[in-house]
């Protein structure tokens, strides 16, 4: 056993020697950050850390990260959703920075973020509010559209105003035609005009024997997949039992390729599922919180669980399926099989960097470029 | 519109320090000292107009359409201070709370109601409310917070703002998902609070008419600890400017220590008692409030750092010559049994009776102090009855019983929290009391009635099966012999599964012994993460 990791190990760092000279053959990486204002590509087949950016300053408690669709940038939400910061990941430089207020006085949170599938326009959803001398002002909240190569005090070149609230995430179809919009409830929109093409009243969902879905999404993880994947659960009865126990009603997917969304029941579920991703041929679902679990689409039934080492918030899977990756808060990002579960390595971010609220994404790239 | 009072103050005020300016000083009488509210409105004027701009009326933008206890508005200088780059010396911001306070602050009756929040009483069940309410302004502090201000709806609705521009994920969180949190709270919220609680009321008004009371005198105190016991003595209070006292108090504590506390109070809006002083080092602060008979006060004192852990005083006036049983030492007198108990009161004179079927025998007496042993025949009357001293009566004060039915603890439902290096933790008292069935023998039912504190061995358990997988009992905390529950530190625990933190689910377990008989109860506590101090109660 230990020799076989070893014997990886050299080999992995031959076969990296070997890409890193040839200039060639792109990479999976893990793309995450840590406090204060870390950045990191973590390489998969090293397990290893490959490089460590500092984000430039201003910019502290990085956490939403959404990478271009080449994965060369990593934009990055830090300064308390304050800010938006784009890096390019091979030259480590600081190509993008969004001034997200547009008025003296404006405070804006960002809550949203996906880059065009030809990378070349940043959505961002926005919360505005104005601080006047006595007293704040809430604004409608919005969707603020900057060009990437807007730099570093890039300006909104469109704004959708009125937008609906309580939205947690943006998603794009792969063909570039629908801005996905996804809080508590789901909105298909015109990446064009901010036009709501179609709204899905999930919270108000009607259904028998069951109160309102909950859908609380941090982190998207369609990289592997094309298939945005998130848990649905009963509102009230999270309520009740405060993230234990809670009662997983169903799986809610949309599929960026095909524009189509399901909401699924899935049996059979114990545990808590604090977050999931879909492996790439789309058969199975993995994710937990204390637990790791693996879920046929197909059948919608639990097949296995296995029990982790401590809380976990955010779950991938790997570009070939084999892998899921598992992480959140704390140092630590641990891979485990995606066949039996089993746990193959840790991966530590170096002097146990806390990754706190911070994304984990999957990327690939050619870091030589 | 509604013109603050105080503000005219602040001009005769700004009038009388211009004339001692300027100079003519041995024919002008020297001005009266500015009093502590004078100089909280010349404060008000000077440092808040410049936000809160005045208009014609010399009313203030925004700040004079609220109003709010002392509390209330020490919360909204403290963030004046802290978000908004105000800065105040100590005697000012003390003196701004002070001319706020008196000049809109809330009548007796709008905080009758919700005295727990001011006195920081810890796991109080709120009631009285629908559930959207509770959701929607219940969830990160309590309602009283809410319903100890005074707004119309317009000015709720600013509030909300002020949510939202300090907490923009609000609506994010758990329990704000589940609606359309920003649409209610402009909507519906808004205009309930401001019919439920408008600026505007006959009872302030009616209120800021009354006179003024001279609190000066030697007044009779007996105090409630839950765990701990009964503490008593007099304090004496003597003014020291218009609306500060000095107190000095001699006590008797609950283990027997006699000590002496000098200590400072401050009333506001006529009938808010805060004292504030240290008690072996340690800083304690009471919150009380003037009873309409105008010589009671009732309310909590409770550590600074600790604020669940309290005792709860009633106050009233030695030298008025009032006779009054306030509290009984031991509620449960066994019939067939002899039960020394102690009268603690003010001006008690005459016979002590506890009624038919009970010889009593006084041990010693004074005015503030009966110690009786009381003999229960072995066919006395069940159930509560009266103490009597001379025409003085104390209701329902004492129970004749025969066996111990059942016992509830209390609170049935608490929170303690976690500590960490930056939140103290918080502790949970229980206590364990007593109850009859009555006549008929059958728990829960109308003729029931209620022994008595008793004593208890303590105990915590798993609250549910997740609770024993977890085995939360071994790592939540611990709970004393006098049935405090001490919580353990805040973090993730590697010793435990998934290196989960101390939280933990508990029954909280009394076993109380009755001659041969062991019963037992039980009450459930959560044992969860600290919380901000800005989200701990206070009002
Ligand atoms: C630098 C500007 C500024 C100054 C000076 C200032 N305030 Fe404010 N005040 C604000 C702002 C902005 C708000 C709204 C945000 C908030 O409530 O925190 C506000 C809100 C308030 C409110 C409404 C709070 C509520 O409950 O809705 C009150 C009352 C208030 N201030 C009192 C005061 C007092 C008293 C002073 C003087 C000691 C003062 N302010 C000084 C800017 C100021
Ligand atoms: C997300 C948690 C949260 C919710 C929900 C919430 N509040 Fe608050 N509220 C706070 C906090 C935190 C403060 C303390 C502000 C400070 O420290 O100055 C506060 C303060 C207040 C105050 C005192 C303000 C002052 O300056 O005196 C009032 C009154 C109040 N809230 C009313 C409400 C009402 C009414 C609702 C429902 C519509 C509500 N709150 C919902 C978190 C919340």
């Amino acid at each position: 056993m230990r020799r076989q990791v070893t014997l990886t190990t050299i080999l992995g760092a031959l076969l990296f020697a070997l890409a890193a000279s040839a200039h060639a053959a792109e990479k999976d990486y893990i793309l995450t950050a840590a406090n204060p204002n870390k950045l990191y590509l973590i390489d998969l087949k090293r397990r290893a850390v490959a490089r460590a950016y500092e984000l430039p300053d201003p910019a502290v408690g990085p956490s939403f990260i959404e990478p271009s669709p080449d994965g060369r940038i990593a934009y990055v939400v830090a300064n308390q959703a304050r800010d938006i910061i784009g890096i390019e990941l091979t030259s480590g430089k600081e190509v993008f920075r969004a001034h997200m207020p547009q008025v003296k006085n404006e405070r804006v949170v960002n809550f949203g973020l996906t880059v065009s599938p030809d990378g070349a326009k940043i959505y961002s959803y926005e919360i505005p509010v104005q601080a006047k001398l006595d007293r704040y002002e809430a604004q409608p909240n919005r969707i603020a559209v900057y060009a990437a190569n807007g730099g570093l005090d890039a300006k909104a070149e469109a704004v959708f105003i009125n937008m609906p609230r309580r939205i947690r995430l943006l998603l794009f179809s792969k063909d570039g035609q629908h801005l996905y919009a996804l809080g508590s409830n789901f909105y298909t929109l015109d990446p064009e005009t901010g036009r709501i093409i179609a709204a899905y009243p999930l919270r108000q969902w009607q259904e028998p024997d069951a109160s309102p879905y909950d859908t609380l999404n941090f982190w998207p993880t369609p990289e592997s997949s094309d298939v945005f994947t998130a848990v649905v659960v009963d509102g009230r009865a999270e309520v009740a039992r405060s993230y234990q126990n809670t009662d997983v009603t169903a799986l809610f997917h949309l599929d960026l390729k095909q524009g189509v969304f399901t909401v699924s029941p899935i049996k059979g579920v114990q545990d808590t599922l604090f977050a999931v991703a879909a492996s790439p041929d789309k058969r199975f679902a993995f994710g937990g919180f204390r637990t790791l679990s693996k879920i046929d689409l197909k059948k919608g039934a639990l097949v296995k669980r296995v029990d982790l080492d401590r809380s976990y918030y955010q779950f991938n899977v790997s570009r070939d399926g084999r892998e899921v990756y598992i992480s959140g808060a704390m140092c630590d990002i641990v891979i485990h099989d995606a066949g039996n579960l089993e746990k193959k390595a840790v991966v530590l971010l170096p002097d146990c960097a806390d990754m706190a609220g911070a994304a984990v994404r999957v990327v690939r790239l050619d870091l030589g470029k | 519109m509604r013109l603050p009072a105080g503000l005219k103050a602040v001009a005769v005020a700004a009038a009388l320090m211009a004339l001692a300016s300027c100079g003519e000083e041995k024919e002008t009488p020297a001005p009266p000292p500015l009093t502590l509210r004078d100089l909280g409105a010349e404060v008000v004027a000077r440092e808040c107009s410049l936000c809160h701009r005045a208009a014609a009326d010399g009313s203030l933008s925004r700040l004079s359409g609220i109003r709010k206890t002392p509390e209330g508005w020490e919360m909204t200088l403290a963030r004046m201070e802290s978000t908004r780059g105000v800065k105040l010396s100590p005697q000012d911001h003390r003196a701004a709370v002070k001319f706020l306070a008196d000049t809109q602050g809330l009548a007796p009756s709008e905080t009758a109601p919700y005295r727990y929040e001011l006195e920081r009483r810890p796991n109080v069940v709120e009631s009285g409310r629908n559930a959207d309410l509770t959701s929607m302004c219940a969830r990160c502090h309590a309602f009283a917070r809410v319903a100890l201000q005074r707004r119309d709806a317009e000015e709720w609705r600013r509030l909300f703002h002020t949510h939202l521009g300090l907490w923009p994920t609000l609506e994010y969180q758990v329990l704000a998902r589940d609606r359309d949190w920003w649409e209610e709270a402009q909507g519906w919220v808004a205009t309930a609070l401001g019919s439920h609680f408008p600026y505007d009321t006959s009872d302030w008004r009616e209120w800021s008419a009354a006179p003024a009371v001279d609190f000066q005198g030697r007044w009779r105190f007996v105090g409630y600890m839950p765990g701990e016991g009964f503490a008593e003595g007099v304090m004496t209070v003597t003014r020291n400017a218009v609306d500060e006292y000095l107190v000095a108090a001699e006590e008797q504590t609950a283990d027997g220590a006699a000590i002496n506390v000098n200590y400072a109070a401050i009333i506001y809006s006529k009938y808010e008692w805060r004292g504030s002083g240290k008690r072996d080092n340690r800083d304690f602060y009471e919150a009380a409030a003037l009873q309409a008979d105008g010589v009671t006060m009732t309310g909590r004192s409770y550590w600074r750092d600790a604020p669940e852990m309290g005792s709860n005083f009633v106050v009233v006036r030695a030298d008025r010559g009032l006779q009054r049983p306030l509290a009984v030492t031991k509620e449960g007198l066994k019939r067939g049994a002899s039960t020394e108990i102690t009268i603690l009161g003010v001006g008690m004179k005459g016979e002590v009776s506890l009624g038919d079927g009970i010889a009593v025998r006084v041990t010693s007496r004074s005015e503030d102090k009966i110690v009786v042993m009381a003999e229960v025949a072995a066919d006395a009357p069940l159930g509560r009855r009266d103490v009597r001293v001379g025409d003085a009566v104390m209701a329902q004060a004492v129970a004749v019983y025969d066996k111990i039915d059942r016992i509830e603890v209390t609170p049935g439902q608490a929170t303690a929290r976690l500590g960490s290096d930056k939140i103290a933790p918080v502790s949970a008292q229980f206590e364990a009391v007593a109850y009859a069935s009555g006549g008929d023998g059958i728990a829960g039912t109308d003729d029931d009635f209620r022994i008595g504190v008793v004593a208890a061995a303590w105990d915590v358990a798993p609250y549910d099966e997740e609770a024993s997988r977890m085995k939360d009992h071994l790592y939540a905390g611990k709970i004393t012999p006098h049935g405090r529950f001490l919580p353990s530190e805040a973090g993730g625990n590697p010793e435990r599964l998934y290196g989960a933190s101390n939280a933990g689910d508990l029954k909280v377990i009394a076993t109380v012994a009755d001659g041969d008989v062991t019963l037992t109860g039980e009450a459930h506590l959560i044992v969860t993460k600290p919380l901000p101090p800005t989200q701990r109660g206070g009002a």
